[in-house]
């Protein structure tokens, strides 16, 4: 692989607690250059504060720490506060699970993307609105000049997300974090979605760390795969060789997973060897 | 968390605090408590809003151990001496000691903020609840009275009532009350709303829990946090609005200690005797100022989308 | 077990009065798991919430266990015939009881005895460690309160329960177990299950028989082998099982 657009080493979070401190992230490492990268895990394993240390948008009291953590020559955790605002959806951009949450309330969704290419590409308020109907067709949204005055109360799950990336990608990020971008969609929405990421991809080298815990769609959507149990990545590997996964946590994941191909009476159940929360990742 | 004998040991007491494998309801009370307390003392400003609000009560509580002087007995003879070893504050224009009139004054103010709480609360939830649960034309007419209510400025409400009743402490905070739920009952209604439709409440419905069932096991608890940190935050202007009360001439009847009373008793001497108006002063402005950071201590601990 | 014939559900009132489930009718033996599969607006959980006495604006037939029931009025009968397991763990327990409490509640409302002794079985009945009942729902997981929602729907010995969702909002590994425990329950209690749930995987791996919705009505019903093999007639199933089918 050329030069990685993200360089993660041993990367640690952790948290005050009535017991003590906790430990969530336990040094994970990991490159992501030019490709789609899935970050698979259960609720609890890490990989929302994986995502969101590389964002800096932790909880107050989480504490990061990191050998490195390297985007395009800046080290993140050492970066001041101001010049990572300005990377928060500049060069790097993050899609949450629910849009709702990332869209300001009160203000119509075509306002708040022109809001955006104004401040990230100093455009005048007409050139604004020109370009932000452009970009809502650009995430296939079939009457942009009807979505716009929208309230983001007034748009579904779907089109929620495509407004969050049509906002991404006027600052033209090469770093997408997407953290259970899909989970709330419809599959045939969550298949649009999709699509329109990879479009996206397709236009500039962009690194893709895709959080979720659906194992069907990063086997269909993913370049790569890395598991994460318990804090720590314990298998890396191409999506497309998910099935010949080796760790017995990443086999019981597979196998818990009701299929219409392989029906079975009883589900396998995970059992859970606590050697797997201490053993180094094999890899 | 005082019954540590019946614990595994003394030292074990953080321990069977904290664990997570909770074997006794005794326990899982304690534990919350705990946590609350943690969560309390870890903010310096809560602290000394919660030490002030203990000393108010313990004053109330031994006032007969603390106070120097019988708070009620006359000596002509020594009126308005200034402060000195033997009467710490100074004596009053009927030569009453200050200090130890001050230190029964904490009754008045305790009993003040309590009978509001007791009075406010349960109207308050009642009204604000029902309100928001039942919905409909019941909200519409519970809410309008409420507005009624807040639209009066309450202390000229509370003059008002104190006037219609006649004076003295029980009729003032009675007046007092009657001017302080509307916002407490709109909070209890808010927090009800945004639980109406939640699935715990739909699985109680379907189980045929009625009204004063949903009310009372499963808004209480949703409810209490709130009405509790809104009432230690108004505790300092019920505090000051009783003072007022007094200082007119509405509030407690002499010979009673309040300390509302005491300060207005002193105004006429503001000049030569400033220790008159200067104690009383101090003290309400401690205590409301200690219940203010009490509330907002507890509002961090309490918050229910926290739990 | 359940028979719905010609179910209309409406929401709103006057000119926004939105006619969100048309035409529905289908029948569930007892012992028997259906499910009802469709995108979200499709109607699917109207269904269950108009069986279930959540909403009452509805109109057709819905018998459960051979009695009709009144959309407006619920009376206890109905009412013990019939529970729901939820789809959100988290917003399905109150936040503020114990474990225990939450068990007992429905004991409580219809003034059974022996409630304690009945939270321990029931709590063992879903694969929970007794001393559980002290604990909050913050303390436990998200399949953890889960178990506990399923609990307290057993608490009545309902022999109808209707699962909405119930582990969408779960881990796979936690999904595998909970979906485990429903069907230990079936079996061993003798329930019928109305399942709603867009996940065909699901669907195909718990339900006998299933209905795919789109826009208010049942498009198709398959059985399981009808589902497996992929035999459909309707172009909305094929698309939809081929969005959730392995690529």
């Amino acid at each position: 692989m050329s030069d990685p657009i993200l360089s993660v080493r041993n990367l640690r979070v952790t948290f005050p607690s009535l017991a003590g401190r906790i430990e969530a992230v336990r040094g994970v490492s990991f490159d992501i250059g030019n490709e789609k990268v899935g970050l698979i895990g259960e609720s609890g394993s890490g990989k929302s504060l994986t995502g969101r240390s590389i964002m800096r948008l932790l909880p107050k009291a989480a504490h990061p720490v990191a050998d490195r953590m390297r985007f395009d020559g800046k080290e993140i955790l050492s970066l001041p506060e101001g010049e990572m605002r300005g990377m928060r959806g500049g060069e790097i951009a993050m899609i949450l699970q629910d849009p709702k949450f990332s869209l300001n309330p009160i203000m119509s969704v075509g306002d708040q993307i022109a809001e955006t290419c104004r401040i990230h590409l100093k455009l005048s308020k007409r050139e604004a609105r020109a370009r932000t109907l452009h970009l809502l067709e650009q995430v296939h949204i079939n009457d942009p000049a009807r979505v716009y005055p929208l309230f983001p109360h007034e748009v579904s799950g779907g089109m929620g997300q495509r407004i969050m990336i049509a906002m991404m990608i006027v600052a033209r990020p090469s770093l997408i974090i997407a953290d259970e971008p899909t989970s709330a969609l419809d599959v045939s929405v969550r298949g649009q979605i999709l699509r329109i990421l990879d479009e996206l991809r397709a236009e500039r080298p962009t690194g893709l760390l895709f959080i979720t815990h659906d194992l069907n769609l990063v086997r269909r959507f993913c370049d790569r795969v890395l598991i994460m149990y318990s804090g720590r990545i314990v298998e890396e590997l191409p999506a497309s060789r998910l099935d010949e996964a080796e760790h017995p946590y990443t086999r019981g994941l597979l196998d818990a997973i009701p299929r219409l191909d392989r029906p079975r009476d009883r589900l396998a159940t995970l059992q859970r060897d606590p050697r797997w929360i201490t053993e180094e990742a094999g890899r | 968390m005082t019954d540590a004998s019946q614990n595994p040991g003394r030292r074990g007491l953080r321990a069977w605090l904290v664990e997570e494998d909770v074997t006794s309801h005794r326990q899982a009370v304690a534990q919350g408590a705990y946590r609350g307390l943690v969560g309390l003392t870890s903010s310096p400003i809560a602290v000394i809003g919660l030490v002030i609000v203990i000393l108010l009560v313990l004053a109330a509580a031994f006032a007969p151990w603390i106070a120097t002087h019988d708070p009620y007995r006359q000596d002509l003879s020594r009126t308005l001496l200034p402060p000195s070893a033997a009467n710490w504050m100074g004596t009053d224009d009927l030569g009453r000691d200050v200090w130890s009139r001050l230190v029964y004054g904490s009754r008045t103010t305790l009993y003040i903020t309590m009978l509001v709480t007791v009075i406010v609360a349960p109207i308050g939830f009642l009204i604000g609840a029902v309100s928001g649960y039942v919905g409909g034309w019941l909200d519409t007419v519970l809410m309008r009275l409420t507005d009624i209510f807040l639209a009066f400025p309450s202390l000229v409400l509370a003059l008002a009532f104190s006037a219609a009743l006649g004076p003295g402490i029980g009729n003032a905070v009675l007046a007092i009350a009657l001017t302080i739920w509307p916002p407490v009952a709109r909070l209890a209604r808010a927090e009800t709303l945004t639980v109406r439709g939640s699935d715990y409440l739909a699985s109680a419905r379907l189980q045929g829990a009625g009204l004063g069932r949903v009310l009372w096991w499963h808004l209480v608890p949703i409810c209490l946090p709130s009405i509790i940190v809104r009432l230690t935050l108004n505790m300092a202007s019920v505090i000051l609005t009783a003072a007022g009360l007094g200082f007119l001439g509405l509030g407690a009847q002499p010979p009673i200690a309040e300390w509302g009373a005491m300060a207005a008793a002193g105004r006429q001497y503001l000049i030569d005797a400033w220790w008159l108006t200067t104690f009383p002063g101090l003290a309400i402005l401690l205590v409301s100022l200690a219940f203010n950071l009490l509330g907002d201590g507890l509002r961090d601990v309490l918050d229910p989308r926290s739990g | 077990m359940i028979e719905v014939e010609d179910l209309q559900v409406f929401y709103g009132e006057g000119r926004d009065r939105f006619h969100a489930v048309r035409d529905v009718s289908f029948r569930v033996e007892k012992g028997e798991t259906y499910g009802l599969v469709g995108e979200s607006g499709s109607g699917k959980s109207s269904v269950l919430n108009a069986i279930a006495g959540r909403h009452s604006d509805w109109t057709g037939t819905v018998r459960l266990a051979g009695a009709e029931v009144d959309p407006r009025r619920r009376n206890p009968a109905d009412r013990q015939k019939v529970q729901i397991v939820f789809q959100d763990p988290f917003g399905a327990i109150h936040p503020k009881h114990t474990i225990g409490g939450t068990i007992a509640e429905p004991l409580a409302i219809n003034r059974r005895q022996n409630r304690g002794e009945t939270v321990d079985a029931l709590l063992r009945q879903v694969g929970l460690p007794g001393r559980f009942r002290y604990r909050y729902p913050h303390q436990i997981s998200g399949g953890q309160r889960q178990r506990v929602s399923i609990a307290r729907a057993l608490a009545l010995q309902s022999p109808i329960l209707l699962l909405d969702e119930p582990t969408s909002a779960l881990d796979v590994s936690v999904q595998a177990e909970i979906l485990n425990l429903l069907q230990d329950l079936r079996r061993d209690q003798g329930l019928t299950y109305l399942m709603v749930t867009h996940d065909i995987g699901v669907v195909g791996h718990m339900c006998d028989r299933i209905g795919v919705m789109k826009d208010g009505r049942i498009v198709e019903e398959l059985t399981k082998a009808q589902l497996v093999r992929g035999e459909t007639a309707h172009p909305f199933t094929r698309e939809l099982l081929s969005e959730s089918l392995l690529g």
